[in-house]
């Protein structure tokens, strides 16, 4: 029953390809079905797979032998390996989503498929600049030496996602990290125009983080209606916040910030200028904690 | 019989592979590929309908296949039926038979196709056999006036021993009823003389004997006039009514339909290429292959059945418990063609507790290289599992 399992995995995956294999992988799930429910295998599978590859070292007997004998501890071995690799290959795909990294968050390993990298990203990262940030609002102290720019988007997933990271950073670090966001409303993202100048809208009445967070926590629900209703919640004078959000008093100012942010090359959200050096993409806050550092040492000891 | 002769007309027997399974379907020589080929490139038309050329030679062609068949098994030439194989030889009998109450006996080692059609016939009843024989005792105790038909294995598919049919037809006839051999395994491998035999029926197949897919049945004249026609339509009628119809005589009140015009022409050169050989020297070279391959392997394998001579050219054999099926693979690995399983035979080996066999067979074209090479190679296997 064991040698079933690899078998159905392994020619299952090659019967996509090759009706050969499509035979081999019924054999297998038959086996694997019958044996389930207690019923004895009727396709001699295992002993099948058995003969076939010990019979491919019979030009070498001792070898032979050895794979025929020992075919039910291999299968078990294979068997074993499968599900440890379905349970790293699930991990990954939770890290991948959750962190943006298959390594989870603080991983400076390597992944092999990453959707936030791109073969270009290097390239694309080169050619950056520094952002401007004349009056976009920030957090922490001007005069700190770390200087992070957050380039996002309220309705980007993605930089919902890495809004923790912004939380830690200033906990940890408080004193040396200033933090500045900078709107950049994504097209493709419905409402992201509206809740970038409905923040800003916020501001006039100092409850631009406060009301940032909270574009972020309803950011699955989010409506014309639902910022409106934020601003209501937060006790912001709605008459004024409606004013200034139906006048459409920001739209300009949230269409150059985001002509900016392109003019600096960015090109995906969330972006970070950490002392001006960009960071692509989403990073595990030990990932983003060793640049902090690594920046607020660089300043040490050019101090 | 130098059997080097005749493999150039075997082309697979240069490509290094070792065919050992002549019981389940015998290599055709180039001769019976060609005439089969001839009748489809130069008169593939209809014999015994149409008027033109090419359903003249057909028709003769076909008529001269039968004839061939005839003089083979000595029967005369409206005693052959063309069917699709053995099997549906012993169906048309079977269900063209009216027992009407009466039994038929077959042996314990009958290969399935000569054992369903009886049971689901009814009133069917098995008699005991041996790696001595036939156990007469026990089939006298098992006839009887009701006995319809005795219907036994001629040569055996699974030891390749034979059974005394000429004894056992004449026995049943005794008591009235008529008798069948299943010659498939006898046929291509040993003289099959019919009349001398005394059976009413023999049924076999070409594609064991070097020929294509086809089958005969040979029935006695007066044994086929008791039989109802198995399949119906063209060619088993001269004149029908709306309401009526009116049967041809055997041969064709049993060939229904266009038939394997073909196959028929393809089995009557193969016939010629075996007789050319000699259907004597076959069988002993058979029995010296056998004797190789037995005396190579006695000590190493179990083998399945009596001493080699009384196993034509049937190597049947286990390696301790190991899958036959398992051993088969690892024999093709090594090139070698071999059947393994219980070969349509599964009430004698669920009768004897036996999971099954492999099963070497040979045929005129094997060598005794061949079988000195498949001798080492189980050798190699049995050390290896």
């Amino acid at each position: 029953m064991v040698f079933c399992i690899i078998g159905l995995a392994i020619f299952g995956i090659l019967g996509i390809f090759s009706a050969k294999y499509r035979t081999y992988a019924k054999e297998a799930w038959r086996c694997l079905k019958r044996q389930v429910t207690l019923r004895p295998c009727d396709t001699d599978f295992d002993k099948k797979m058995r003969a076939k590859v010990a019979g491919k070292f019979m030009k070498f007997p001792k070898l032979s032998r050895a794979i025929y004998k020992a075919f039910p501890a291999f299968s078990w071995a294979m068997v074993i390996m499968l599900f440890v690799s379905i349970y790293w290959t699930g991990v990954g795909l939770y890290n991948t989503v959750q962190y943006g990294n298959c390594n989870g968050p603080g991983s400076h390993e390597f992944c092999i498929f990453n959707p936030f990298e791109s073969s270009d990203m290097h390239e694309k990262v080169s050619k950056m600049s520094p952002v401007a940030v004349s009056d976009d609002p920030s957090i922490g102290d001007p005069n700190s030496s770390v200087q992070i720019v957050e380039v996002g988007c309220f309705m980007c997933p993605y930089t919902k996602n890495s809004e923790s990271i912004r939380q830690q950073l200033m906990i940890k670090y408080n004193g040396n990290v200033s933090f500045t966001f900078k709107a950049f409303a994504l097209p493709k993202h419905n409402l992201s125009q509206e809740t970038a100048e409905a923040a800003l809208c916020a501001r006039e009445q100092d409850a631009y983080w406060e009301y940032h967070d909270k574009l972020f926590e309803y950011q699955e629900n989010m409506t014309m209606e639902k910022m409106s209703d934020i601003a209501s919640e937060l006790g912001l004078d709605e008459s004024a916040f409606g004013e200034c959000f139906s006048s459409r008093k920001y739209q300009a100012a949230v269409e150059q910030d985001r002509q900016e942010s392109l003019d600096a090359g960015v090109f995906a959200t969330p972006t970070y200028f950490v002392n001006g050096k960009p960071i692509v993409g989403m990073k595990g806050f030990t990932d983003f904690e060793q640049i902090v550092v690594n920046e607020i040492k660089g300043t040490c000891e050019n101090a | 019989m130098n059997p080097e002769k005749f493999r150039q007309d075997f082309p697979l027997t240069g490509r290094g592979i070792i065919y050992f399974d002549n019981a389940c379907m015998s290599l055709k020589p180039r001769q019976v590929v060609e005439a089969m080929s001839d009748y489809y490139l130069n008169y593939p038309a209809c014999a015994g309908r149409s008027v033109h050329r090419l359903s003249a030679k057909a028709t003769e062609e076909y008529s001269k296949a039968r004839q061939t068949v005839a003089k083979f098994v000595s029967a005369k030439q409206e005693e052959i039926i063309f069917t699709k194989n053995t099997t549906e030889s012993i169906n048309l009998v079977a269900k063209s038979l009216e027992l009407a109450g009466r039994t038929s006996i077959t042996s314990d080692k009958e290969h399935n196709s000569n054992l369903v059609p009886w049971q689901l016939a009814g009133n069917h009843k098995v008699v005991r056999t041996s790696d001595d024989g036939f156990d007469f005792d026990d089939f006298e105790s098992k006839l009887g006036k009701k006995t319809g038909i005795v219907s036994v294995v001629h040569t055996s598919n699974i030891d390749g021993t034979t059974l005394p049919v000429k004894e056992i037809a004449k026995i049943a006839h005794d008591y009235g009823a008529l008798t069948m051999i299943d010659a498939a395994q006898s046929a291509p491998h040993t003289e099959l003389n019919v009349r001398k035999l005394g059976v009413d029926f023999a049924a076999f197949s070409g594609h064991k004997m070097l020929g294509p897919s086809i089958g005969v049945l040979f029935g006695k004249k007066e044994a086929l006039e008791q039989l109802k026609p198995f399949m119906t339509g063209g060619d088993t009628v001269s004149r029908t009514t709306y309401t009526t119809q009116e049967f041809l005589k055997p041969p064709e009140k049993f060939e229904a339909g266009l038939q394997n015009y073909a196959g028929a022409i393809g089995l009557a050169e193969a016939i010629r290429y075996l007789e050319k050989i000699g259907m004597k020297n076959i069988e002993k070279h058979e029995t010296a292959l056998n004797r190789v391959i037995t005396e190579e392997l006695e000590s190493t394998v179990s083998i399945i059945g009596p001493s080699y001579d009384k196993r034509s050219g049937i190597f049947p054999f286990n390696i301790r418990k190991t899958d036959p099926g398992e051993i088969a693979i690892l024999l093709d690995n090594q090139n070698i063609c071999v059947r393994s399983g219980q070969h349509c035979a599964h009430s004698w080996f669920s009768d004897r507790g036996i999971k099954g066999s492999v099963r070497a067979s040979t045929y005129l074209y094997n060598t005794e290289d061949e079988c000195a090479r498949f001798a080492s190679a189980v050798k190699k296997i049995e050390r290896m599992v």
